[in-house]
């Protein structure tokens, strides 16, 4: 057991030196410093004044709870702002070098592409977390409101981080395809769009029939759309908050696995985890050859 | 340390790169010539693991750079003709960030990027941003960032393009340092005079071929280019003349009466040349200076190239 748990802390300080020089130079070197005060500080104000709006009359503090209720506002506020901020900062992160032409000497530095598309995914995570950070105080006290436990409000939070990952990594992929920003940016949307809607069109082309009134459904077979984020959140929500809110538009089972359940929102966070791999893995053993094409 | 066989480079029908052999040694300091298209910095490209060839191959220091790129650039510093910095950091940031790239450890980095910056004359910019600096200033911050984990060959793609005349003798001068340091150095340039002072072997490309390549002097030597003279004098202006006109081997002399200074072509080999200094002391010219300025790489281009692009 020990052996293994050096091994992991020795990999994760290796992986913390390949990926540092680029961390300490997006938040050091740059000297963004007011932008990382006046961002988080403008995203809270505009959050709280939007949780104003929200507040409870004093019937509905009586017979209802209010944490969940907060919570679930709450994530629905990160959600948007982590997959926008984190996939288009990232997104911006490769094809801004190459505009600059600083790629070249970036990968002439001794960085491999791992240490370059994990370096720009951290970074963009990094960013995307601190933008969000000043709201914890507020995520937190939810469960003192009633309706909702501290676990449930971290395992959100899990959720959340392990998407955001998602985002920053497929991010940092458009990124290395594209040679201009506003390319970049472009592919990024249609990446969102394709994550968000391609299941449900997905089950269209596969498990669609016609209903009485001559309107294609989906069949009840359909299964990507289970891979939405939309519906993962939706299902989390539904599931998690007691005053439930938020109702699915289908209701993704649960899976049974030798004798213990797994949540569909787990799954979900576990397929969105491998795919993150995936895709930093295609970059990492793509990236060169891809860029040596291009010059080609 | 370079070795370059056979090397081919196909954009479509285009050839860039036609069958390029070369070979630079330990500390040598290979000049590339050619024409704009010509396929110098396509070669360097190559060279430097950021374009795979077509055929043939490249090794640096015995490791192959297609097969083994990331070996390659530990031991190689790559200048490009076009780069880019990162404007909002300072000097010594920017140099920090890219010695944390090659995984300097952090106690050594200070001392080394003092010696850096020494060593390129930027200490007193060491605060400055680097968007701040001078063409020549970022040029400099470039090969300094190019030297900074120590590579043993360099690579540089017209570093002296776009420079004023000061810049360009202090990129020379830096140049020369490094020469002396041990680093091999490939250089690739359009200005045939500014190959010409510190490279010790040259090649000239053109359509993608090598025309010519070896030591400057064999070059000279083989391609039967004059060695250009400069004498100065501190008298007996007319009796110089004449023993200039009398050697056969002596062509085109020009005579600046004011500066009592010849200037004068001579094809031939070293011992000629002696014989001639000889028999100007031995004949009672007051001479003060006799300087060969070596062979005419302009002429020699012009000689070997057909204004050809790949």
């Amino acid at each position: 057991m020990e052996g293994i748990i050096s091994t992991i802390t020795s990999r994760m300080w290796r992986l913390w030196d390949n990926i540092e020089p680029m961390v300490r130079f997006e938040f050091i070197y740059r000297h963004n410093y007011v932008r990382y005060i006046s961002y988080p500080i403008g995203l809270l104000i505009i959050t709280s004044c939007f949780l104003y709006g929200q507040w409870p009359n004093s019937h509905d503090m009586v017979v209802d709870t209010v944490g969940d209720k907060f919570f679930s506002y709450m994530m629905v506020i990160f959600i948007m702002l982590t997959t926008s901020i984190g996939c288009f900062h990232a997104a911006l992160s490769i094809s801004s070098e190459k505009e600059k032409k600083t790629l070249t000497i970036l990968r002439m530095s001794g960085m491999s592409s791992f240490d370059i598309i994990a370096g720009k995914s951290a970074t963009s995570f990094l960013f995307a977390i601190f933008i969000i950070f000043p709201h914890l105080p507020l995520v937190l006290a939810c469960p003192f409101l009633g309706g909702i436990t501290f676990s449930k409000v971290f395992g959100g939070i899990a959720i959340l981080m392990v998407m955001t990952l998602f985002y920053t990594t497929s991010g940092v992929f458009v990124s290395m395809l594209a040679k201009k920003n506003y390319i970049s940016i472009a592919l990024a949307i249609f990446m969102l769009f394709s994550v968000h809607f391609g299941g449900y069109f997905m089950d269209y082309i596969c498990f669609s029939e016609y209903d009485n009134y001559g309107y294609a459904r989906s069949t009840d077979d359909a299964i990507f759309y289970t891979l939405s984020p939309m519906e993962i959140w939706q299902n989390y929500l539904w599931e998690q908050t007691n005053s439930r809110r938020f109702y699915p538009t289908h209701k993704i089972p649960s899976l049974t696995v030798a004798g213990m359940e797994f949540p569909a929102f787990i799954i979900a966070a576990i397929f969105y985890l491998a795919s993150t791999f995936l895709i930093c893995g295609a970059g990492t053993g793509y990236m060169e050859r891809y860029l040596k094409w291009r010059e080609d | 340390m370079i070795e370059i066989k056979n090397l081919y480079k196909y954009y479509g029908k285009l050839i860039a790169v036609n069958n390029l052999s070369l070979s630079v040694g330990q500390g040598e300091i290979f000049g590339v010539i050619g024409p704009n298209g010509a396929g110098k910095s396509t070669t360097i490209k190559i060279m430097s693991t950021l374009l795979n060839p077509s055929a043939g191959s490249c090794t640096i220091d015995g490791i192959n750079v297609t097969k083994e790129p990331y070996k390659v650039r530990q031991i190689m510093g790559y200048m490009p003709d076009l780069f880019g910095l990162y404007e909002e950091l300072k000097v010594w940031e920017y140099l920090e960030f890219f010695a944390a790239c090659h995984k300097i450890p952090f106690k050594k980095r200070g001392q080394i990027i003092n010696d850096i910056l020494e060593l390129t004359d930027l200490t007193v910019k060491r605060d400055s941003q680097v968007g701040g600096l001078s063409r020549g200033m970022k040029q400099r911050l470039c090969l300094a960032k190019t030297l900074i984990h120590d590579p043993k060959v360099l690579v540089l793609d017209e570093p002296a393009s776009g420079l004023d005349p000061r810049g360009r003798i202090e990129m020379r001068a830096l140049l020369t340092e490094l020469r002396r340091m041990g680093k091999t150095i490939f250089i690739s340039s359009h200005i045939l005079t500014e190959l010409a002072d510190f490279c010790t072997s040259v090649g000239i490309i053109e359509g993608g071929k090598l025309v010519v390549a070896g030591k400057i002097d064999d070059v000279v030597r083989a391609h039967g280019a004059h060695r250009h003279i400069k004498l100065r004098v501190i008298g007996k202006m007319e009796e110089c003349e004449r023993i200039l006109k009398d050697n056969p081997a002596v062509a085109n002399i020009e005579t600046m009466v004011v500066e009592k200074v010849f200037s004068f072509d001579m094809n031939c080999d070293d011992e000629a040349l002696c014989e001639l200094l000889r028999t100007l002391i031995t004949s009672g010219i007051p001479v003060i200076s006799f300087f060969d300025r070596g062979g005419n790489l302009e002429d020699i281009f012009m000689k070997v190239t057909k204004g050809q692009v790949s």
